[in-house]
């Protein structure tokens, strides 16, 4: 850590290395299928570079890298956000291909039921389920408070499984324990 | 966390992350090409702030330099100096382990010593070691020319390339690495080198005169004397090398001649490098819709047939990221008939699968890949579960899954596996 912070490119390189593979990670699996992944990848390892000198505390590496991916993908959902909503101007820029398969269509699903939740409560929920942090990892990523998160992720809980029981294919997911295809 | 705790949130959440891996073939690709560019923006800004820090204390450096020139004269002969090195047109040296990347053109690598190499376009190296004997290049990708300066007995001047070692006991060479085929080439212009690596015993002593070329994947060793149509001498200058440098880099990707255990050497084909405006530099540099613009105005079938199968690779690379997916799966084809193997059957198994709406064509690809070997078999037999699953065949899902569990009990498409496999 203190050699990439004091500019030394090889240990700059390595950081990426150690942990790059956990960034791309965080970013796909809360921002779910997205053409611009690798820019945000490529934005989150940038701003991993500049301010690696803040942190002294190697201990601390892992959940501050952490916390840098789950910055750029508030980022990112804000910006999407912004852009749907110029985009009812131009709602052909809208189109989406939706997956053949029904594991990828209920994957779409999934997003497209995050994607309706306040961007909080989305990275809450998916730090908290898909990425499966404790709460108290959860608030280290968000840089809020453990109470904050609790109460972020019961409001997601709820509207996500509200939205998820009316949809067939998710509710199938839902009640199906862990198989993924319908048994017998 | 304990499955017997888990709320049925948990194991959605677990099972949604499962498919997002499942969907995330690219994801090294992905980690890569970011990676790249980030540490290649990051050493630039680098560079800049010295620069501006250079300007404000370049007073004082001026003294300072007197100073060290009357010291080194009263020291001269004593002693030898550590290596520095210089990159491109950078006045300020740079340190050992530094990134050097030559992207549309090449770029020389100056020692202090007066040794010269000359990364080709397209190619990726670091200096691992710089010391007073001499000093080490790792050659991650693509292919240099290096003149070498022996300054005396103790002189130690190596390259790196992928797994093999080339100990420079001569003075004059060029080597070519390439990480996606594992060829590596190395050819002696003058004097003599020593190379270690998979496939040989021992060292293998190439003399003036004479190029080894050794596959790893097919287990293949040719030693021979350089070809008449062997890439020339790489200048060394940014300019004039970019052009015969980016033909020895291209030349590596064709296939490996037949006959078992002569010592021919294939030549390789010199490949016309087009006009204004160039594709590959355009995609080098992470432009994939510019490039594919670039490729479209001069032709797309004209690209391809003076491409060589690397440049194909990198031509559906750079279709795939603009969203085309079917001039994507051409290119690949293409390259395929001349020979290249590796990514290639897996990169069309994809595009099949999730662009061109072809499960029977991917699951094909998917086979094929698995056949042919190499590292993109795990994520391939992953997709296979899926594809076959999806398609209803329970029986080939559960032998690929079974399969998968065995291969790979940590691969990313594990939770996928375990609740396909049988019980």
């Amino acid at each position: 850590m203190l050699a990439a912070a004091s500019g030394e490119p090889w240990a700059a390189a390595s950081l990426l290395d150690r942990y790059g593979a956990m960034v791309e990670r965080l970013l796909r699996r809360v921002l779910g299928q997205d053409p611009d992944l690798e820019d945000l990848v490529q934005d989150a390892f940038a701003s991993i570079l500049a301010s690696v000198g803040q942190v002294r505390d190697g201990a601390a590496v892992k959940g501050w890298i952490a916390s840098v991916a789950v910055h750029t993908a508030h980022r990112a959902i804000r910006r999407r956000k912004l852009t749907r909503w110029l985009a009812v101007f131009h709602p052909a820029e809208e189109a989406v291909t939706i997956p053949a398969h029904e594991p990828r269509a209920a994957l779409h699903r999934v997003y497209e039921l995050l994607d309706r939740l306040p961007v909080e409560e989305r990275v809450a929920f998916t730090l908290r389920y898909i990425e499966e942090m404790s709460l108290e990892e959860v608030a280290e990523a968000s840089g809020v408070s453990l109470a904050t998160v609790k109460r972020k992720l019961s409001r997601a809980e709820a509207r996500f499984l509200a939205a998820a029981r009316a949809d067939a294919t998710l509710r199938t997911w839902l009640e199906r324990g862990d198989r993924w295809t319908t048994e017998g | 966390m304990d499955d017997g705790r888990m709320t049925p949130l948990d194991r959605f959440g677990r099972r949604v992350a499962a498919e997002s891996d499942a969907s995330a073939t690219d994801a090294a690709g992905v980690i890569l090409r970011a990676r790249r560019r980030a540490l290649a923006s990051w050493e630039a800004s680098r560079v800049g702030s010295r620069r501006s820090r250079g300007t404000v204390i370049a007073r004082l450096a001026l003294v300072a330099a007197i100073a060290l020139v009357v010291g080194g004269l009263a020291l001269r002969g004593s002693a030898r100096e550590p290596i520095s090195f210089l990159v491109g047109s950078d006045p300020a040296p740079r340190v050992v382990g530094a990134w050097i990347a030559a992207t549309d053109e090449a770029v020389p690598i100056r020692f202090s010593e007066g040794t010269e190499v000359a990364l080709a376009a397209g190619g990726r190296a670091r200096v691992t070691r710089a010391d007073r004997d001499g000093a080490r290049v790792l050659l991650e990708r693509g292919s240099l020319h290096a003149r070498v300066v022996h300054r005396s007995d103790a002189t130690r001047w190596s390259f790196e390339a992928g797994p093999f070692e080339v100990e420079v006991v001569g003075t004059e060479l060029d080597a070519s690495w390439d990480p996606q085929r594992d060829v590596v080439e190395v050819g002696v212009v003058e004097g003599r080198v020593r190379v270690r690596g998979p496939q040989i015993e021992g060292t293998q002593l190439v003399a003036s005169g004479q190029r080894l070329r050794v596959s790893v994947r097919d287990q293949r060793v040719e030693l021979g004397p350089i070809a008449a149509a062997a890439p020339a001498e790489a200048p060394i200058g940014p300019a004039e090398a970019a052009e015969p440098a980016a033909v020895t880099a291209a030349a590596s990707s064709e296939p490996l001649a037949g006959g078992g255990g002569s010592a021919r050497v294939v030549a390789p084909p010199r490949t016309p490098v087009p006009a204004d405006p160039d594709w590959r530099a355009l995609e080098a540099k992470g432009q994939h819709r510019e490039a594919m613009a670039a490729v479209l105005r001069e032709g797309f079938a004209s690209v391809v047939s003076r491409s060589s199968s690397a440049e194909l690779v990198v031509l559906a690379d750079a279709a795939r990221y603009a969203g085309d997916h079917a001039h994507a799966r051409e290119a690949l084809l293409a390259a395929r008939a001349r020979g290249a193997r590796g990514a290639t059957a897996f990169l069309l198994g994809k595009i099949a699968a999730d662009h061109l709406g072809s499960p029977r064509e991917a699951v094909g690809w998917f086979e094929a890949t698995l056949a042919e070997g190499g590292g993109f078999a795990e994520p391939a037999l992953g997709r296979l579960i899926e594809l076959k699953r999806s398609a209803g065949d329970t029986a080939g899902a559960t032998a690929a899954a079974d399969q998968y569990r065995r291969l790979y009990p940590n691969g990313s498409y594990r939770s996928l596996a375990n609740a396909v496999a049988a019980p």
